[in-house]
């Protein structure tokens, strides 16, 4: 019996420890680099969730504005269209938490790649990499949660909570204030500092690379009016790109059209995003006969933006050629060659020596691939107002329309919205609630 | 552990050398029969000196010169006196004691006790009728017998999960089922299915395999001092089950075989077809003042009476079959028992598509090697076959289809393949739902277990015993390309599961029983080791090349593969004391102490120790002259438990998540890794405390028994996903928070109203009445279900909505009253302004009632004369609502869905008097898309559950056949349903208690698979 008893006390404390089969034990799953790069693909993955990029994110920012009507049943949608979001709006809010969980992935692969020693594993280019997608993130919620009603250069305009370091215990998920709108975008541009400097120059298809973090620091800087970084940002990656690909419906039809795609988040038949389910599925969108009533006659670019399809049950729907496949496997576009066109054109116009003729060359670089007829605009606040609506005409569903208005302070204006507070989303209210308002709600909620 | 054996052992070898002196007394004990009485007790008369018998029924005694007479006795025997005077050898045998359930023998968990010392709250079920009634595992027999447990039977799905509550729910993300106990072994139980999410709602229930005809008695733990000895498992109560053993008999064997039909108590009128096509019409008319055909609406144009009318329920429920064959062996000697029995039952379920076959066998050993040494295995093996259809909420599903689906056009097209909707072309042909889509899942079996038990005195035994469940788990699923599921896009889809589940227990039981004259005391040491470990693999495929070959090889488009494994482990040790002062004065504490490694480092271990004692009145001196009462105890306890059962193996470790993959270059699919879950080293055990005090009475030599008990059970430290800023990364951490409190009384009343020489007649009714509040949460309360609501100070299972308070009959009254919602219009509901704002808003919604009955229980009255018996069981439920979400789409009147025939009393402007509003496209004030008390409904019933009729030839008739006994029995199995219901069933919920997700969401219709009616025949042949 004692015998007995002494091998039933040497088995306890293997039965009382239950190693996890299906998921990794958090203290040690990032001591390796292909378990760190495993983690960096992991942030990859956030952008694809369907209340980021994979659907929500993406269709929100042309519904908001003018691209896209609802024409579905999803009460969240319909707010967004009307411009009147509450913060209880679960979707809003899901975009919110899937975003943070994938800054807190950005993170975690930020804490554990320099402690990688074993060779083969570049910490330099795995951090650069990192901080890009993190930068990335950061950017998306300043996009529709912070700022000012007037754009995104107001250094006390509203922040977000700016978390650094990753969340491993209860203790670290405590509440933090939110940062101010200077604040973040100073750790934005920071991080893309890095990124630039350390990230491969070359990358698989689908990772961002030294042209996507520059391309990148030109949005961020062209939405936060440093026009003249922005112009010299563009300018590297027009000088290094060269001209746009020849046909605008030809980006379309394949994957990672070069030199076009400089930044596409990829999909397969068996990673699959919403986007063809909500144009031609559920019908929850579609698009606004505005825009297709703004293209000239012969612009190449009709066709794609207002496609007439089928829906599942037959029935016609105005919606768009970029995702038509009905597996849902079509990339979406994060960066492309022609915005550094139109952020080269409207930074050399808006930066400190307005450059009307090199503005205009570039703008009619973009159209002329079109099969449209070059600008007839002469002013600068013509050509501005030119580049503005070529925005919308050159990037309808790729989520760029509301922050255009945004950025220059015109969504309200544009949509009659009377309260412009209202074109800040709302902070959800679960996050103002769980803080005990430590993380404060946007003004005029 | 092992300084504990040791010192025990050390202690007893002490007492046991203790006696000595004078002249050996030696003898056995025997029945009547002559089969040994082991554990009898033998006691010098007028001292305290005594022995106990030996597994051969011997004992050896000292005895000093003076003493002349031994008092022998044992449970379930008549005590006697037998003089020693000039023997040394005296054979006692022992009569059976008169029949008083008082000396029956309660197992109570490691270890069993006689009723009259039970100091816990323990009910003892035994009910030979259950082998009458067509049942497919052991906890649809607990169904209104058991005064505190509430069993709903959440579906007639057959083989399908089915919910016991113990004295209330007391958890809120963990199982509140109890725990069940088959002869020691720790039950798996649950759904392995891992296509229930795509099925719709009910989900398999794995304790059907255990064969209900094998089972000899149920015990029920309820209170915290009779469960506590389960300590971590324990806190939703225990079912033990003792299976049927071989006896030193001659052999006996059964055929018991019973068949019958079945089919649905209640089918729900619906509209005719003309009625559909008016109907549609007034609702577009409404919606948008234009005629169905001007919206775009196919073939609802022509006259109304021009359209045929389909019963769709009519085709899809049908009279079925159901059986039961069970064949078994009872037998052994003195040294060897043996029971053995195999088994074949069915139910061919009423609805089309839907069956439960089971195969099993058992056998059940005890064998005594020697006076001081037993061993035992029991094994039962079991294979069930399961064909299932949607239902639920799913547009798949038979019946879910067969109400949804409109009633204006023929089932079949002309050629013969299956019709649908023309504008409803998202619902499943119900008949194609059942013929067409194969779903079979089937369930191999192994319970077993083999014990060892050795004396090293009469006085002191230890037991081993080593245990097995086994399951393993077979599923496949096939959508043919002529479904609509199977059609649309992907051309046959496969889905494929397989489970598998190891539970293995060890339980080592060290028992002293031990009387000092009047004082006796029992002692049980348990030390027990359990580790479960289950794995998963799934696969779906799409595009079969045709529908003749449907394994998953076929498939030219995989689609999903996936596996899983968790394992499990847990520890406990028990001591448990009893003691007694005459029986008079009870006594009994016990202490577990409990591990699980799915708790927190800092708490793996928990403590649960529980108090009881009992006081049998009636023994005092000087109640003897009381005759009328022939028993009065009074009881009480007081117990700490705990629950993890259902918990994540991993709920406290922090975690990294796979399948958070990537694509790289256009199709290269690449392996990611981010967090998943927050690790917390505090998290412990969900804590129960409860107390009990019970009260037993029985008159008239127990002809009259009446027992009640009150309780008040507090669970803490609920297991909860506290709410953490989003920002951090996470949404929520596992956390110990919430508070549930359960009181509540039960009663319970056994009586022989009759009973002579030929004529028996007894009743036996129970009623309980539980009260349960939820004290605390984390966070705001929440919704779950469709209109279920969890908030402080409120009932588990609360609904939550607006108060419809009637009809508007006019537009003046509706600007009259506060603003109700845009398009509001005559015939529309009237809702209560609760919070007088003016406005009807969501903050105008109340709780409007909650799923839990008031009171629920079960009467059963028993009829013998001569060979027959005649039995008849009500089952009642009061007091409870269900929310009937079938109503809102069947009496919407506000789609395309085909409605029930209550919506001909729709208000119309020539018609006001109503309260069934108005036909509207769109449903503009929300009649039917708000939650409200519209669709609220009085839950009561009163069930005709079994009534049986048994005949037993008589002896003189059977003597002239080989045959030992015949018996012939008729039972009809919810015969009649009294209820306000007005839905499929009032025993429903179509979140099943399988998943403790949905703890918080009972008593909800949803196109649920009701219970069927049936009647069978039976035959019980002994050889």
């Amino acid at each position: 019996m004692l015998l007995l008893g002494s091998v039933i006390m040497m088995g306890c404390n293997k039965i009382l420890n239950q190693k996890p089969y299906s998921s990794l034990d958090a203290t040690t799953a990032f001591t390796t680099g292909p378990a760190v790069t495993a983690g960096l693909l992991g942030i990859y993955n956030e952008l694809q969730n369907a209340s980021y990029y994979g659907t929500d994110y993406t269709l929100l920012c042309d519904l908001e504005a003018d691209n896209l009507d609802h024409t579905g049943s999803y009460p969240q949608y319909e707010q967004v269209k009307n411009r009147a979001i509450t913060p209880d709006n679960v979707t809003t809010q899901a975009t919110w938490d899937q975003i943070y969980q994938g800054i807190n992935r950005c993170n975690t692969v930020i804490a554990s790649a320099p402690l990688i020693t074993t060779g083969g594993f570049d910490t330099a280019a795995a951090l650069g990499e990192a901080k890009f997608l993190r930068a990335f993130m950061y950017f998306d919620l300043m996009r529709y949660w912070g700022g000012t009603p007037s754009g995104y250069s107001d250094p006390n305009g509203q922040g977000v909570p700016l978390i650094l370091t990753p969340t491993y215990t209860a203790a670290d998920a405590a509440p933090h204030v939110r940062s101010t709108a200077g604040q973040v975008y100073s750790q934005i541009l920071s991080d893309l500092t890095y990124a630039v400097t350390n990230i491969p120059a070359t990358n698989d298809f689908g990772r961002a690379n030294t042209m996507a973090a520059t391309a990148f620091r030109a949005r961020v800087e062209l939405y936060i009016g440093q026009y003249d970084a922005a112009a010299a940002d563009a300018e590297t990656v027009i000088s290094s790109l060269g001209a746009l690909s020849p046909s605008y419906p030809g980006i379309w039809l394949a994957k990672n059209v070069q030199p076009e795609s400089i930044f596409e988040l990829q999909f397969s038949a068996t990673n699959t995003n919403g986007l063809y389910f909500y144009y031609f599925g559920r019908d929850e969108v579609a698009t606004d006969v505005s825009l297709a009533n703004a293209y000239s006659a012969g612009d190449t670019r009709l066709g794609v933006n207002y496609y007439q399809g089928t829906d599942a049950s037959g029935k016609s729907v105005f919606a768009t050629a970029k995702y038509d496949d009905p597996d849902g496997s079509q990339d979406i576009t994060l960066i492309r060659l022609a915005e550094m066109y139109l952020t080269h054109a409207e930074a050399v116009l808006r930066g400190t020596n307005p450059d009307v003729a090199t503005a205009t060359s570039d703008l009619n670089t973009v159209r002329a691939r079109a099969n449209a007829a070059p600008t007839t605009a002469v002013t600068v606040s013509d050509l501005e107002a030119a580049i503005l609506l070529e925005n919308r005409l050159e990037f309808p569903h790729e989520c760029h329309r509301w922050f255009d208005l945004r950025r220059l302070g015109l969504a309200a204006s544009t949509f009659g919205i009377t309260d412009s507070t209202k074109v800040l989303w709302p902070i959800p209210q679960t996050e103002v609630l769980t803080s005990g308002n430590v993380i404060k709600q946007n003004p005029g909620y | 552990m092992r300084k504990l054996l040791f010192f025990l052992s050390c202690v007893l070898l002490l007492i046991g050398g203790a006696a000595a002196q004078n002249r050996v007394v030696t003898g056995k004990v025997t029945d009547a029969s002559g089969n040994p009485i082991p554990s009898a007790s033998v006691v010098v008369k007028g001292s305290k000196r005594g022995t106990n018998t030996g597994q051969d029924g011997s004992f050896k005694l000292n005895v000093p010169p003076t003493a002349r007479t031994l008092v022998i006795s044992s449970i379930g025997f008549a005590t006697m006196e037998v003089s020693i005077e000039g023997v040394n050898d005296v054979p006692v045998q022992l009569a059976a004691a008169a029949r008083n359930d008082l000396q029956d023998v309660v197992v109570v968990g490691y270890g069993t006790q006689r009723k009259r010392d039970l100091t816990g709250a323990v009910y003892k079920l035994k009910d030979s009728t259950m082998n009458d009634v067509p049942i497919q595992g052991p906890d649809q027999a607990l169904r209104g017998k058991v005064p505190g447990v509430q069993v709903t039977q959440s579906s007639g799905t057959p083989g399908s999960s089915i919910s016991v509550l113990i004295r209330g729910s007391g958890t809120i993300t963990t199982s509140n089922q109890p725990l069940y106990v088959v002869d020691g072994v720790i039950l798996n139980t649950g759904s392995y299915s891992q296509l229930d999410i795509n099925m719709g709602g009910q989900t398999l229930n794995v304790l059907s395999d255990i064969n209900p005809n094998d089972i000899e008695s149920y015990e029920i733990l309820k209170d915290a001092a009779a469960a506590a000895i389960y300590g971590s498992r324990g806190a939703n109560g225990v079912v033990l089950i003792t299976t049927k053993k071989g006896a030193n008999q001659k052999t006996k064997v059964m055929l018991d075989a019973s068949l019958g039909t079945q089919s649905a108590w209640r089918k729900v009128p619906t509209l005719t077809g003309p009625q559909y096509v008016s109907l549609i019409d007034e609702e577009t008319q409404a919606g948008f003042g234009a005629t169905p055909s001007q919206i775009g609406l196919q073939n609802l144009g022509n006259a109304p009476d021009t359209y045929p009318t389909t019963n769709w329920q009519d085709l899809i429920f049908k009279n079925k079959p159901l059986f039961n064959y069970q064949l078994s062996v009872a037998g052994g000697d003195a040294k060897t028992k043996i029971y053995a029995s195999a088994n074949y039952t069915g139910d061919d379920g009423i609805l089309i598509g839907s069956d439960y076959h089971r195969y099993g066998a058992r056998i059940n050993i005890d064998h005594t090697v020697n006076s001081r040494f037993k061993v035992s295995g029991e094994m039962a093996a079991s294979r069930s076959i399961q064909n299932r259809i949607n239902n639920d909420n799913n547009i798949y599903g038979v019946l879910s289809t067969a109400v949804l689906m409109p009633t204006y056009f023929k089932p079949y097209n002309p050629d013969g393949t299956y019709a649908y909707d023309a504008n409803l072309g998202i619902i499943e042909n119900p008949i194609a739902s059942g013929k067409l889509r194969f779903n079979q899942a089937k369930t191999n079996r192994v319970v077993g277990d083999m014990a060892a038990e050795y004396f090293f005195l009469p006085t002191l035994s230890l037991r081993v015993q080593g245990s097995v469940d086994y399951v393993g788990f077979n599923e496949f699923q096939f959508l043919p390309s002529n479904t609509l599921e199977g059609a649309t896009g992907p051309n046959g889809i496969g889905r494929q599961g397989y489970s598998s589940d190891l539970n293995l227990l060890n339980e080592n039981v060290l028992t002293w029983k031990q009387s000092f004259g009047d004082h006796n005391i029992t002692a049980t040491a348990v030390a027990s080791y359990q580790t479960d470990n289950f794995q998963s693999i799934y696969g779906e495929g799409h595009n079969f090349p045709g529908n003749g070959i449907q394994e998953l090889s076929a498939a030219s488009t995989p689609v999903t593969v996936t596996s899983s494994q968790t394992s499990l482990g847990q520890i406990g040790y028990l001591l448990r004391v009893n003691y007694d002062y005459k029986g008079r004065y009870l006594l009994s504490g016990s202490v577990r102490r409990d591990g699980s490694s799915a708790l927190g480092s800092n708490f793996q271990y928990g403590t649960f120790p529980a108090v009881s004692a009992g006081w049998r009145i009636s023994d005092e001196d000087f109640f003897k002259d009381v005759k009328t009462i022939s028993n009065l105890k009074l009881r009480a306890s007081y117990g700490k438990l705990g629950n993890t059962n259902g918990l994540n193996p991993y709920a406290s470790k922090p975690l990294v998540g796979v399948g958070t993959n990537y694509v790289l270059n256009g199709n290269a699919n690449t392996p990611g890794l981010a967090p998943l879950q927050i690790g917390n080293d505090s998290l412990r055990w969900e804590s129960l405390k409860q107390a009990d005090v019970g009260l037993e009475i029985g008159l008239f030599k127990e002809r009259l028994q009446f027992t009640v008990d009150y309780y008040n059970k507090q669970t803490t430290d609920l297991l909860l996903a506290r709410p953490l800023v989003a920002s951090s990364g996470f949404t929520s951490v596992n956390q110990n928070i919430g508070e549930i409190s359960n009181t509540g009384w039960e009663f319970s009343v056994t009586a022989t109203e009759f009973a002579t020489r030929d004529f028996v007649w007894t009743t036996s009714f129970n009623i309980s009445f539980n009260k349960n509040i939820v004290k605390k949460i984390s966070g705001s309360p929440f919704p779950s279900g469709f209109a279920s609501w969890t908030q402080e100070g409120y009932p588990i299972g609360s609904f939550y909505g607006y108060k419809a308070i009637g009809l508007f009959n006019s537009q003046a009254e509706i600007d009259k009253a506060p603003t109700q919602f845009q398009g509001t219009a005559p015939g529309d509901i009237r809702f209560a302004d609760l919070n007088h704002d003016g406005a009807i808003t969501s903050a105008d919604q109340t709780i409007i009632g909650n799923a839990n009955p008031k009171y629920y229980g079960g009467l059963t009255n028993t009829f013998s004369y001569k060979g027959i018996d005649l039995t008849v069981f009500f089952q009642f439920n009061e007091g409870n609502k269900i929310y009937n979400e079938n109503r809102v789409f069947a009496e919407g009147m506000n789609s395309l869905f085909g409605q029930y025939a209550t919506t001909l009393k729709r208000w119309e402007p020539t018609d006001t008097n109503t309260s069934m509003p108005r036909a509207v496209f769109g449903d503009p004030n929300g009649n039917a898309a708000l939650n409200s008390t519209r669709f609220l409904e009085d839950g009561s019933f009163i069930r005709l559950k079994n009534i049986i009729l048994a005949y037993n030839l008589p002896r003189s008739v059977i003597e002239k056949t080989k045959l030992s006994s015949v018996k012939f029995f008729f039972q009809a199995t919810n015969l009649k349903t009294w209820t306000k219901y007005s839905g499929f069933d009032p025993e429903v919920s179509t979140f099943t208690s399988t998943n403790p997700a949905n703890n918080v969401s009972p008593g909800t219709d949803f196109l649920t698979y009701p219970q069927a009616k049936s009647w069978t025949f039976g035959l019980d042949l002994g050889f």
